[in-house]
């Protein structure tokens, strides 16, 4: 972990939920009211990874709470869990673009996931970890290894997300700062792409709000197109239009030559297919 | 567990009278709800001055001792779990400070635990975003790993493990000296 203060932190509430909760992210041993061992945690953990893959829980739909007395209802899920590992549910991770180029690290998540605690060979997340590093080196088919570093534009996409999710008043400027300060230890994107970059995430992660923050997005849009014409900031302008579609112009009070302007419908197919 | 007919105070209201927890902790904001109990923003005083920000948990019923010991003994162990682990991987676990019960006011009888307060938002949320690249994913897998191989290897078991449970750090947060 080269910590940019983005370390995650495993929360310490153990038993919090004991035996009511959120049933989508539990073992299947938990249904059954068997004794809880390390593998109960394996099958989170991969429970978890598929979820940061796919985007969804597989159990998604069986998310309702459930009293621990609740017998019956417990059968059943236990036997939603049984019918989920015959293997639909789990196909997903299979046919994943990504992950299929890496099959080692597949087989290891599918091991995890295993519904039986005998048929996990995992015995504790040290185990997971030797075999998930050896899946890590096994590589792609090419014997390439797995893209494990992290690139700035990674981080300050995360500090975007992280900024939004946090509801952080001026998270623009401070954002961009830090994309400059990353970059300058690594230099891996041209100081200048990540400039156009930062514009075109902060309008994105804006958009999303629909017209409460039109304004907002609309004065960044500006600003990083008059700041630097790119890829991205076009990309930005476009974002904009796509989601507001009014039909407000470029500003044209700076020293920049007049730009012409921009419709999303032009933009669109000039541009935005050929990226 | 959940008796619809159970007469539960309103805990979001706590937050807005300003409610001192054990003499020290001054309640400041309701952060969020789960099912036994709250989460609020506090700050710890001593002798009148603020020593720091911290998360607090009160439980939404008073219990008995053994009770509290049931729902938040396993928090209570984390302390052991993070002194036993390297010490790169300390900061991965939310530091437990402190835990008790309420003795006065309307919250008496109450069980609370006062942790670390963690801001940047929780995996689960970035989720909501839309799914990881591979590389990130993996990043992220790797410290989550690293930190349950900790725990199992000081023979505790999770059991809870999910989203919304892992939490990250503030966005950049700057440092700060203490004097």
């Amino acid at each position: 972990m080269t910590d940019f203060g983005l370390a995650e932190k495993v929360e310490s509430m153990l038993g919090w939920i004991k035996s009511g909760g959120d049933l989508a992210h539990l073992a299947p041993e938990c249904f059954t009211h068997e004794i809880c061992s390390p593998k109960t945690d394996v099958y989170m953990l991969g429970l978890i990874f598929y979820e940061m893959l796919t985007g969804i829980n597989p159990f998604a739909d069986v998310g309702v709470h459930l009293s621990g007395k609740d017998k019956q209802k417990a059968r059943e899920l236990t036997e939603l869990h049984r019918l989920a590992r015959e293997g639909e549910r789990f196909e997903m991770l299979e046919r994943h673009e990504q992950i299929r180029l890496y099959p080692a690290l597949g087989g290891v998540i599918r091991k995890a996931l295993a519904s039986s605690m005998e048929a996990r060979p995992y015995g504790n997340a040290g185990e997971f970890k030797v075999a998930w590093d050896s899946a890590k080196l096994a590589g792609g088919p090419d014997g390439s290894p797995p893209p494990a570093e992290d690139y700035p534009w990674d981080t300050v996409r995360r500090m975007v997300e992280r900024a939004e999710l946090a509801g952080l008043p001026g998270a623009g400027e401070s954002v961009l700062d830090e994309a400059m300060k990353l970059n300058k230890d690594k230099r891996r994107i041209p100081d200048n792409k990540i400039v156009g970059k930062a514009y075109l995430l902060q309008v994105t992660m804006l958009v999303r709000h629909g017209s409460k923050k039109k304004e907002e997005a609309w004065r960044l849009a500006n600003e990083g197109f008059r700041r630097r014409k790119c890829r991205s900031t076009w990309k930005a302008l476009a974002a904009y239009y796509a989601a507001f579609g009014d039909e407000r112009w470029l500003r044209t009070d700076t020293a920049m030559p007049r730009p012409a302007p921009i419709r999303i419908e032009q933009w669109h197919h000039s541009r935005l297919r050929s990226d | 567990m959940s008796d619809p007919a159970e007469n539960l105070p309103d805990m979001r209201a706590f937050a807005d009278g300003g409610s001192v927890i054990a003499g020290r902790f001054h309640l400041l904001q309701y952060l969020s709800e789960g099912n036994f109990g709250a989460v609020y923003r506090a700050a710890h005083y001593a002798y009148g001055r603020e020593l720091r920000r911290v998360a607090i948990k009160i439980a939404k019923r008073p219990m008995s001792d053994s009770q509290a010991r049931e729902v938040f003994g396993d928090a209570l162990v984390m302390g052991k779990v993070q002194d036993a682990a390297p010490p790169e991987l300390r900061e991965r676990f939310v530091t437990v400070y402190d835990a008790g019960t309420c003795s006065e006011g309307a919250l008496a009888g109450h069980p609370y635990v006062v942790m670390e307060l963690v801001e940047g938002g929780s995996l689960k949320g970035s989720l909501r975003v839309g799914p990881f690249p591979l590389k990130r994913a993996m990043a992220t897998f790797d410290q989550i790993l690293e930190a349950m191989a900790c725990v199992h290897s000081e023979g505790y078991v999770h059991r809870d493990l999910k989203p919304s449970n892992i939490c990250y750090p503030a966005v950049s947060t700057g440092m700060m000296s203490s004097r």
